[in-house]
């Protein structure tokens, strides 16, 4: 397969650029808009290892310990359903968003955007606007190029390895993890982790930039779905600004039969992902709004009103009204509302306890003489809560069935305690199999309550 | 870096990339109901001797069987055969 198979859009583009972008430095509302993103993500990121909440880290997901601390909640691996609650959520959340405003994730929040835009700030702080990189790139090896491109390599791997560290960070306690690391007591796969995160945000913000946008993102892919005719988008008023084409300052356009844009290309120079807006939406283009920033300027230099390229939807280009309210949009909201409303209650109905109960594999039964037959279990009891309990563990099941195990069981704030059990039941209720349930109290607050079935096991009747 | 990826290029980054997504979802949903160490235990794996390593083994496992998955898929996959249209009338 050829690289380029030739689609009908890019025919007749003059200013595709078929080697590596450089975006343009720009200046506008939206870059100030999108660097303030940038600040506030990347501090949320960098920050967020080193909060505390009651003398622990604030958010914690502790692998090794299987805890998940978030503030003042602690998650257990049995919690699985709200991790997945809250990234359904976030996937439908997305597609509300995409559904009103468009790609505004890709242009302002995704990762990837943000420390693309931070490793390109200092790309450009250390060799200068896109001219100067061009030339750059195209000068001999000498010692002020090397010296420049050393250092800007220097600043992207220490980014990079501070971003490695952060996000590990979040999976193992981050000043014990900086103690161990300054010590080089660090443990292999900690190590490991933090190298692999370095070398992806590395090679993803330094290196591959739009092309994880134009190729390897699913969201990229199939937002187009979510896309309808009232959806905002970035697109160039065909009809204010074509023909297109230069003109003398001062001179009226309107005489030489010239619409507003004076084909300055700064919209296609300052395109992160190196397209041409003016040929309309296209996949690539992940709505930064980097090209209004642009051409605002220019109309402003110009002298005609700014907005030539702008925010818009497809039916506003057609001088037909907007429409907020519609099918779509109605029913992400349902679909939303709905699934935070089991989220919201799904939390609040969520007990600190739980119970597991096992079977003995050992033996299904065993005839214990005038007592009757045996079942043996084993009670696997985890306290959520942070604060020490001591349950009761009561049985009911068929007649005459008995329970013995300690009167009394201390679990401690936050741990599991695994319990033997025996039950017996009198020969002549004991046939085949009976269901039996435990019901587990906590003394001190009887709320606290679960409810367990099992099976009693008991000889098979002829 | 050249602006355009060639098409196996294309293919291998989204297969990568992919694959490492599905690979981090069913981690995640896997380990959620299975203690690493209790599989450690239960296939006397006596050099993962951490918790830690167990993750990280069982998500390139993964990866690696999705990996394989999707790259048999792409190259088993056929695409209609192209050629001059006398060809496919004769045959």
């Amino acid at each position: 397969m050829s690289a380029k198979s030739g689609s009908s859009y890019e025919y007749g583009n003059l200013y595709r650029s078929e080697d590596k972008v450089y975006p343009r430095e720009v200046k506008g509302r939206f870059a100030t808009l999108r660097r303030l993103a940038m600040f506030v993500l990347l501090g949320a990121f960098y920050g967020g290892p080193w909060l505390m909440w009651d003398e622990r880290q604030a958010i914690l997901f502790d692998l090794p310990a299987r805890k998940f601390y978030i503030f003042g909640m602690t998650l257990w691996p049995q919690d699985f359903v709200y991790l997945a609650l809250l990234l359904i959520i976030l996937a439908v959340s997305l597609f509300f968003f995409t559904a009103i405003a468009g790609r505004l994730w890709c242009g302002f929040a995704c990762p990837q955007t943000v420390w693309t835009e931070a490793f390109t700030w200092i790309e450009m702080a250390i060799e200068g606007d896109r001219n100067k990189r061009i030339k750059l790139d195209k000068a001999p090896w000498t010692l002020a190029k090397i010296r420049k491109k050393a250092f800007k390599q220097v600043c992207w791997i220490t980014l990079a390895l501070f971003t490695g560290f952060s996000f590990v960070g979040y999976f193992t306690a981050v000043r014990p993890l900086a103690a161990d690391l300054a010590t080089l007591q660090a443990s292999t796969w900690t190590v490991f982790w933090l190298l692999f995160y370095a070398f992806a945000t590395y090679g993803n913000a330094g290196f591959m930039r739009e092309q994880v946008c134009k190729y390897m993102c699913p969201y990229a892919r199939f937002q187009g779905a979510m896309f309808d005719r009232d959806t905002l988008i970035i697109t160039y008023d065909n009809e204010r600004g074509e023909p297109r084409g230069g003109r003398r300052r001062g001179s009226d356009a309107k005489a030489q039969g010239l619409g507003d844009c004076v084909d300055c290309t700064m919209c296609v120079q300052v395109c992160p992902t190196g397209i041409d807006i003016r040929q309309g939406l296209q996949y690539e283009c992940i709505a930064c709004a980097a090209c209004i920033d642009a051409c605002d300027t220019i109309m402003d230099k110009v002298g005609s009103p700014r907005g030539l390229i702008r925010y818009s939807t497809e039916r506003a280009l057609e001088h037909k009204s907007y429409r907020l309210v519609r099918p779509r949009t109605l029913v992400y909201t349902a679909i939303l509302f709905l699934l935070m409303a089991s989220m919201v209650a799904s939390m609040a109905l969520r007990k600190p306890l739980i119970m597991d109960v096992i079977r003995d594999r050992n033996a299904l039964y065993r005839d214990v003489g005038r007592q009757g037959i045996e079942n043996t279990f084993s009670i696997r009891i985890i306290n959520k809560h942070n604060i020490d309990h001591v349950y009761v563990l009561s049985v009911s099941g068929p007649d005459g069935i008995e329970l013995r195990t300690e009167d009394e069981i201390f679990v401690a704030g936050e741990s599991v305690a695994t319990v033997p059990v025996s039950v017996t039941v009198p020969h002549e209720n004991a046939a085949g199999g009976n269901v039996i349930r435990f019901e587990l109290t906590s003394m001190d607050n009887a709320d606290i309550s679960v409810v367990e079935e099992s099976r009693f096991r008991g000889p098979t009747e002829r | 870096m050249d602006n355009e990826w060639s098409r196996d290029t294309q293919k291998y980054a989204v297969l990568s990339w992919i694959t490492f997504l599905v690979a981090a979802v069913f981690t995640m949903i896997f380990f959620a109901f299975i203690d690493p160490l209790f599989v450690v235990d239960a296939l006397g794996l006596e050099f993962v001797d951490s918790r830690n390593a167990g993750y990280a083994i069982g998500f390139f496992f993964l990866w690696m069987n999705s990996w394989v998955a999707g790259w048999l898929t792409l190259r088993l996959v056929r695409r209609k055969r192209t050629g001059p249209k006398s060809l496919a009338k004769n045959s």
